[in-house]
């Protein structure tokens, strides 16, 4: 950065760019104008790592921030087969693309429950099920059966409002309630 | 005040919860988080915050219950407010009077704040409940084991 107006101690000054902290040795943390070029095309918050060179945070990279969090359930029966919960996140406003939807689903709801990205299936054991591998063969090829299955998906409904589905299948000879948490992540730069 | 919504069906079931949601202008930069209770108490339709294909209704809850909110059902107030969220299995009652009680009770800093994380969870940080539905405590944060070494710590 340019020479600096005034120090405030050995490591903090204010330049004609902004305000600058060093390390000693490194310039560590700039705010104001950090344009490579000097000129005042890029303006924000630079950290550099203590070696000087890497760039920690400097606008030019990207990362996914929470736009909006939640929970929702969907209660089924046997013989329930795409039947679905769906989200409406109208106050985020109307959107031009979709945003990232992330899903941990469950089919039980304690603290302990584990959670499955976005997909969960429950299958019969392996061998609890036959098929013929030709029509009208012997049935002796073992296959998994599923008997639930529920996903998690975001899309934009008619207005562009982003929605958050969560889409259930149930053929477990019960009833089951599928719970879903979810994030809907915007990629912002950092 | 910073609340969740809950979202319930025509039996009064929790479907669904919203912890929070940013404000957005129109570029699309975030600008805050959306004040569901003061759209609420202004009046306001829920609608234009968020909507559940199951629902019958939706409304603020001060407190943060992630999706043990579901093993509840709600009843409401005179004011069509949630008033209390009574457990499904146990019957045990969370009264919102009782909890705005508990918060008012506390004894504000100097600058007239009150710590209320431990009354109310937060976004991200729900209450740790039992399975009668009853507050156990915060989730837990036990942070790394001590013997750890750490670089870039103090």
């Amino acid at each position: 950065m340019a020479a600096p107006i005034r120090a405030f101690s050995k490591s903090t000054q204010i330049t004609d760019r902004g305000i600058e902290v060093a390390d000693g040795t490194n310039s560590r943390v700039q705010l104001g104008d950090i344009s490579a070029a000097k000129n005042g095309s890029s303006y924000g918050l630079k950290v550099i790592s203590s070696d000087g060179s890497t760039v920690i945070i400097d606008g030019s990279s990207d990362m996914f921030r929470i736009a909006a969090t939640g929970t929702h359930s969907k209660a089924t029966v046997d013989g329930n087969y795409g039947v679905s919960d769906v989200v409406t996140l109208s106050g985020l406003g109307p959107l031009t693309n979709g945003l990232v939807v992330m899903g941990f689903l469950s089919s039980t709801n304690t603290a302990g429950s584990n959670r499955h990205l976005s997909i969960l299936m429950d299958v019969f054991n392996l061998h609890d099920l036959f098929a013929a591998t030709t029509s009208g063969g012997s049935p002796n090829f073992a296959f998994p059966g599923i008997y639930t299955m529920s996903e998690v998906h975001g899309a934009l409904d008619g207005s562009n409002f982003q929605t958050v589905t969560l889409s259930c299948n149930n053929k477990a000879a019960q009833a089951v309630t599928f719970y879903d948490r979810y994030y809907v992540l915007a990629q912002t730069a950092i | 005040m910073l609340a969740m919504l809950i979202a319930y069906d025509a039996a009064g079931s929790v479907i669904a919860t919203l912890d929070h949601m940013v404000a957005r202008d129109e570029h699309g930069n975030v600008v805050g988080l959306i004040d569901f209770e003061a759209h609420e108490l202004a009046g306001g339709k829920l609608r234009d915050i968020w909507g559940i294909q199951d629902a019958s209704g939706s409304g603020t809850w001060p407190e943060w219950l992630g999706s043990q909110a579901h093993s509840f059902r709600v009843e409401l107030g005179p004011d069509k407010r949630i008033a209390a969220l009574v457990h499904k299995t146990s019957g045990y009652r969370r009264e919102r009077a009782l909890l705005m009680a508990a918060i008012q009770a506390l004894e504000p800093d100097k600058e007239g704040r009150r710590d209320i994380r431990h009354l109310v969870g937060g976004p991200g940080k729900p209450l740790v409940l039992d399975d009668q539905g009853r507050t156990v405590g915060l989730s837990a944060q036990s942070g790394t084991p001590t013997h750890l070494p750490i670089i870039g710590g103090q």
